[in-house]
Order: structure tokens, then C-alpha cells, then sequence
């Protein structure tokens, strides 16, 4: 860029400013700065008379703003002192300058352009804030009104440019931006969901959050209402709350059901009425957060309380029975006992051999006892890796096992043939047959007639059922219940410890089971437990 | 004081346990008799005359045991308390239970007494005697009987 240029407004002529200017004499002038270097160099502005004349340089030399005449190609031909003072050069300093050597370079081509549109004559004023640099190296914002003086007015071309300081200003907006950004980059760092809509329930504000709900940016949400997000049950919930909200001005707190792209989930939601300055309600705040893993946590606690608390209630039952059901043998063998001292005496030789059978038998109960309370202990705790269970398989040891009491109390034990096959624990359903067969050998089956034991299996929609059915004396439905407790027996003087269904639901509950009895008095038992049919190995012949 | 005979009703599954009862009571100077049933149910038959106990002899105590087939001991309590023409006969809780929910049940459901049995066979049949003097000699009932 050519510093001086021809097109100037070196030389002057007449200006067209207002003549009738009167000038008074004046006081010295303070400038904005003492130290401010440009106070000499008295240049007239235009060649008038000297009255006039004066008034413009008055008006040139003390305006608190930053006055400049400058040539079409940039060059500062006039400058006042108050802008000498705010760029920080000594008049002569400036003159030696163009605008564009002290301009911002990100401002100079929207300058540059303006410059263009004037000299062309697309315009022939143009503001614009920009950023000057001072003479010591920092950039401060001004204002800047350029006017262009074209050739008819003046000798040359030139522009005027008033040039005020908005630095503060600008530096106010700059920490205004920047702590309103902070929030809004607070808010967009919120994992939660936040948005404000006015009464109407228009959105006016929402986060990075939320808008990505639905696959937004925050400002694409503005003038959207629940109606255009939400299916219309929920859309009509929600303003429903709102209205309530506003209308009662007071906060409140949902756990409600959420619904966004067809996905379902719980959400907890603080809504809160916005009021103005005036006191009157304009709208509603929220957030809202996904609760939905929260309160499936929370359902899976309660029923693992309520499992504990089963299994709590179970094991003191426990321990009440064993150790009722230990002592009872320990009271006959400690009775038996000191009979026995009676009898010795008398010699009583009977008496003696009665006795100590009794104790024999206790004892052999005891030990029963404790067997037994291991077995049970075991089951759940010790568990064997599932394998195919073939019931027929299961049945034929039982009957192996059992020939002789099955020959004895002439018991046909049938199974119905191609039981499905089964995943599960085989060592646990062999105790399952086994006891179920062995209780319908003891309890359903009576000498001296012909007895039968059927063993069979359906499947119904999601179980695959297997039973043991006897023709015995079948048990009252009001014990029917009762018979899986442990240590209880239904029959006095039938042997066995009482524990044998007690093992049986357990082992078919600790594979997903469940077991129940069917009886009418006089018309036998059925014994039924079923198993989820996923356990069910398909056939592959 | 002229010592009653007491007719029993042992109320006890266990076959040795009523074994040692009744030889004990037999062994004792007050005259007695025995009606030993096994469950909850016949001892609820036997008290109301049902079944085939139609005509038995009123028992002057029952030795009730807890934990019984079919009906279990606190179960016979709670009816015979209830029936107004059972009610008065005392019930004495004769069990191998000392669990403070067994007790306060029994004596709940208006039990005369709670014994638990000794495990010391000398102290079990110090106890089953005691029980006979006391129910004979010491324990006066109605004129006109339970």
C-alpha cells in the first residue's frame, strides 16, 4: 500500500461544514492524557476563515473521540489528540502510519471491503468494531464510523473517521461470554438431562444431554413442544404436570415412566416453576436422570432380602428341629440307661436286652440324624455339573436297588416309556427317585396285597413334569404341606428320619424346580416335580 | 391327705420316650392308669370320644409332647382350650423343646404347665414322680371333676 497517495485531501478548499460556527475563546484544553504527544502540529482542516475555521479545529482538536482523516489508500492525514492519545503515537508517528498497520489482521479484510464498497460507491458510510494495535503492542477495540468525503466536496478523496474506544465494553462482554459459557459448558457437561420451556411448553433452553436424546443439537430443541417428542399419553402427562407446577408454584419430583424412540426406562424428574422479576411464573425448569438400572437394583435387593429372610426363617427352623431331634434319641439312650441299672439289680435279663436294644436304636438314630444333616447341608452347596438325565435310566437302579422289598410287598413299578431327557444333576435326581419310589414303597403300598407304583411324565407348556403315583392311603390335603418340612413323620412308628421329602424338594428346588403332592385321602398320592422346559435336551434322532 | 388315682393321657410319638413314662409311673406309689396315644389327631378323638374312644374315661392330666404327626402338639392345646366341655382338664406341655417360641406359645394358648424333658434319667423320674404327687395330692380339682 502506497502511503501517500495523490487522491488526498492535502490540498483544501472551502468545506461544507456549517459556517455560521461561532468560536468564543476558549480555555487551555486538557486531552485525555497529559503525556498525549500530539497537541502541536496545528494543522487546519480546511482552508475557511478563520473563524469558522477555528471552530472545526476546536471541535477537531478537543472531541472526546478520535477524529481522522485519511486518505483512500489508508494513510492517516489528521489526526486529533484524542486519538494520538488512545493508540498511544505521538501525532507525527500516526501520520507516518496507515490504518492498516495498526488494524487487527482478522479485521482488516472485512476494513479492506468496506473501504472497497465506498470507494466504489456501493455505500458511503460503514461502522464497524475493530481492534486497533496500541503503540504498545496491545490490540484494543474501538468503534469506528467512516464517512467518504468524495472529490466534489473535497479536492481529493479522503475519509473521515470517528473512532471511539469500547475496549471496556468489550472486555465486560468478553467475561460475560466467557462465564456464560462456562455455565453453558457446565450444563452441557451434565450427564443429566436440563431444559426450560415457557408456559406454553415450548422449549426454550435445553442441554447437550437432552438433546441428544433424540438425536439433536440444544438449539435444534428451540421451539419444539412435548407434543413433537414424546408419544401423545406421556406429551399430555408431562404438561399436565407443568400446568400443575406453574399454577402451584412449587416443586416437584416424579419417578415416571419414560418413553424416547421406542425405548422404555424409568426416570427421576425435579420440575421447578421459573418466576420472572416481576413475580410472575414464565415457565418451567427440569432434569431428569435414567433410574431404571437403579430400580431394578433396588427390586433385585428386596427379593434377595426377602430370599435371605426365607432362608433366615428356614435355617432356625432348622436348627429347632435338629436340635429337638437330637435330643430325643439322647433322652431314650440316657433313660434306657438308667433302667438298666435297675434291671441289673433284679437280674432282670429281658429287661436288660430290651433296653439296650432301645439304646442301639437311638444311637443308630443319632447317627441318622447327623447323616442326614450333612446330606441336606450338602445339597445346593455341593452341586454337580448338569448332565443328561434319563428317568427310566434312574428308575431301573432304584428297582435294582429294591428288588427285594419290591418282591416282598409284590409292588409292580411301571414307567411310562421315552420320558423327555432332562439337563440337570444327576447325582440330586437320583436321590429325588429314590426317595420319592422309596416313600411310596413305605407309605403307599401294604403287604399282603397287590400294590402298584406308576411313574410317568407330561409336558405342559413350560414345564416338562415327571410323578410317582402309589394307590396307598394318600394324605389329608391338610398335611400335605407339612410333609416337606424336615424331620416331620405323618405316621407314628413307620421308620425313617423325617428328612427324606425335605432332601427331595431341596435337591428340586436347587435346580429351578418345584415339587408338590396330590392326594385324596383313600385314593393314593401323586408326587409331582417339574422343571423348566429350556432343561429339556432336544432329541437329535 | 388321701392321694387320688389319676388316670393319664400320654400324648407322645416317640415309642421309648412313653416307654420311660409310663414304667416310670408304674414304678410310682400313686395308682394310675395310662391311655398312651401316638398323634395329635387321636388325642384330640380321644379327649372328644370320637372314633373308637367313645366311653373312655376322662383323663385327670394330659402329657402332651410338641412335636406330633399328623396335628402337632400345639395345635391339640389350642382346641382343647377352646372347647368350652375340654377346656378345665390340665395340659401339662411334656416336650424335649426349650425354645422360648415353644413356651410362650403353649403357655399362650393356656398350657398348665411346661416341662421339658430331662436328658438324666434320675431327674426324669424324680420329675414323673413329682408330677404324680403334685396332680394327686397337692392339686385339688372342681367337685364335680375337670
Amino acid at each position: 500500500m502506497t502511503p501517500r497517495s495523490q487522491d488526498s485531501l492535502e490540498g483544501q478548499r472551502e468545506p461544507t461544514f456549517d459556517p455560521e460556527c461561532i468560536v468564543r475563546p476558549t480555555p487551555p484544553v486538557r486531552y485525555p492524557s497529559q503525556q498525549h504527544s500530539c497537541q502541536e502540529g496545528g494543522v487546519t482542516p480546511c482552508g475557511s476563515p478563520p473563524g469558522a475555521v477555528d471552530c472545526y479545529r476546536i471541535t477537531f482538536e478537543k472531541a472526546a473521540v478520535g477524529i481522522a482523516h485519511v486518505s483512500s489508500t489508508g494513510q492517516f492525514l489528521r489526526v486529533n489528540p484524542w486519538l494520538c492519545d488512545l493508540l498511544g503515537y505521538r501525532r507525527e508517528e500516526l501520520l507516518e502510519m496507515t490504518f492498516q498497520d495498526i488494524t487487527h489482521p482478522d479485521d482488516l479484510e472485512t476494513d479492506l471491503e468496506y473501504v472497497r464498497q465506498m470507494l466504489a460507491k456501493e455505500r458511503s458510510t460503514y461502522q464497524m468494531e475493530k481492534r486497533y494495535r496500541h503503540k504498545n503492542g496491545d490490540y484494543i477495540w474501538i468503534s469506528l464510523s467512516a464517512t467518504l468525503v468524495d472529490a466534489r466536496e473535497s479536492r481529493s478523496r479522503c475519509f473521515i473517521a470517528i473512532i471511539e474506544s469500547i475496549d471496556a465494553r468489550k472486555r465486560a462482554e468478553a467475561a460475560l461470554e466467557e462465564s456464560e459459557g462456562r455455565y453453558l459448558h457446565l450444563l452441557d457437561s451434565l450427564p443429566q438431562k436440563v431444559f426450560y420451556k415457557d408456559r406454553a411448553g415450548v422449549y426454550l433452553a435445553a442441554n447437550r444431554s437432552y438433546a441428544k436424546e433424540f438425536g439433536l443439537e440444544p438449539q435444534e430443541l428451540m421451539g419444539k413442544t412435548d407434543m413433537d417428542l414424546y408419544p401423545p399419553e406421556l406429551a399430555s402427562k408431562y404438561q399436565a404436570d407443568d400446568a400443575e407446577i406453574m399454577k402451584e408454584r412449587v416443586n416437584s419430583e416424579y419417578e415416571e415412566k419414560y418413553v424416547v424412540e421406542g425405548r422404555e426406562s424409568t426416570v427421576h424428574t425435579v420440575k421447578s416453576p421459573v418466576v420472572d422479576h416481576r413475580g410472575e411464573v414464565v415457565g418451567v425448569l427440569g432434569i431428569f436422570w435414567d433410574i431404571t438400572d437403579l430400580r431394578r437394583y433396588a427390586e433385585q435387593l428386596e427379593q434377595a432380602n426377602t430370599s435371605l429372610k426365607k432362608s433366615n426363617k428356614e435355617l432356625e427352623e432348622f436348627a429347632y428341629a435338629v436340635s429337638h431331634d437330637l435330643k430325643s434319641p439322647l433322652v431314650t439312650f440316657l433313660g434306657f440307661l438308667g433302667l438298666m441299672e435297675g434291671q441289673l439289680e433284679k437280674q432282670d435279663l429281658a429287661g436288660i436286652r430290651d433296653s439296650v436294644d432301645r439304646m442301639h436304636h437311638a444311637a443308630g438314630r443319632m447317627r441318622q440324624i447327623i447323616d442326614d444333616i450333612l446330606e441336606i447341608s450338602r445339597i445346593g452347596r455341593v452341586v454337580h455339573p448338569p448332565e443328561i438325565v434319563d428317568l427310566v435310566e434312574l428308575v431301573e437302579e432304584v428297582r435294582e436297588l429294591n428288588a427285594h422289598q419290591l418282591q416282598e410287598k409284590s409292588i409292580a413299578l411301571t414307567v411310562l416309556p421315552d420320558p423327555p431327557r432332562l439337563l440337570l444333576d444327576k447325582h440330586r435326581m437320583r436321590q429325588v427317585v429314590r426317595n420319592l419310589v422309596g416313600n411310596a414303597m413305605k407309605y403307599g403300598c401294604e403287604a399282603g396285597r397287590r400294590n402298584r407304583i406308576e411313574i410317568g411324565w407330561e409336558k405342559t407348556e413350560r414345564e416338562v413334569r415327571f410323578y410317582v403315583r402309589d394307590e396307598g392311603p394318600g394324605i389329608d390335603p391338610e398335611y400335605q404341606d407339612k410333609i416337606f418340612g424336615i424331620f416331620q413323620r405323618l405316621i407314628p412308628g413307620h421308620e425313617g428320619s423325617g428328612v427324606g421329602l425335605t432332601i427331595v424338594k431341596r435337591a428340586v428346588e436347587c435346580q429351578k424346580g418345584r415339587i408338590w403332592v396330590e392326594s385324596v385321602p383313600g385314593q393314593g398320592a401323586t408326587f409331582w416335580v417339574a422343571f423348566p422346559k429350556r432343561l429339556m435336551v432336544k432329541d437329535t434322532s | 391327705m388321701d392321694p387320688r388315682p389319676l388316670h393319664f393321657l400320654l400324648v407322645e410319638d416317640d415309642e421309648d420316650h412313653a416307654h420311660l413314662v409310663k414304667v416310670t409311673l408304674k414304678e410310682g406309689r400313686i395308682a394310675n392308669t395310662v391311655e398312651h396315644v401316638y398323634d395329635g389327631e387321636e388325642a384330640l378323638a380321644y379327649v372328644r370320644g370320637e372314633k373308637d374312644y367313645g366311653g373312655r374315661q376322662r383323663p385327670d392330666v394330659i402329657l402332651l409332647d410338641l412335636r406330633l404327626p399328623k396335628i402337632d402338639g400345639h395345635q391339640v392345646l389350642k382346641e382343647i382350650k377352646e372347647d368350652e366341655k375340654l377346656r378345665k382338664i390340665p395340659v401339662v406341655v411334656l416336650t424335649s423343646s426349650e425354645a422360648e417360641a415353644d413356651r410362650s406359645r403353649a403357655y399362650g394358648t393356656h398350657a398348665n404347665s411346661y416341662i421339658t424333658k430331662p436328658l438324666d434319667f434320675a431327674q426324669f423320674q424324680q420329675m414323673v414322680r413329682d408330677l404324680q404327687l403334685y396332680w394327686s395330692i397337692w392339686n385339688q380339682p372342681p367337685a364335680n371333676g375337670f
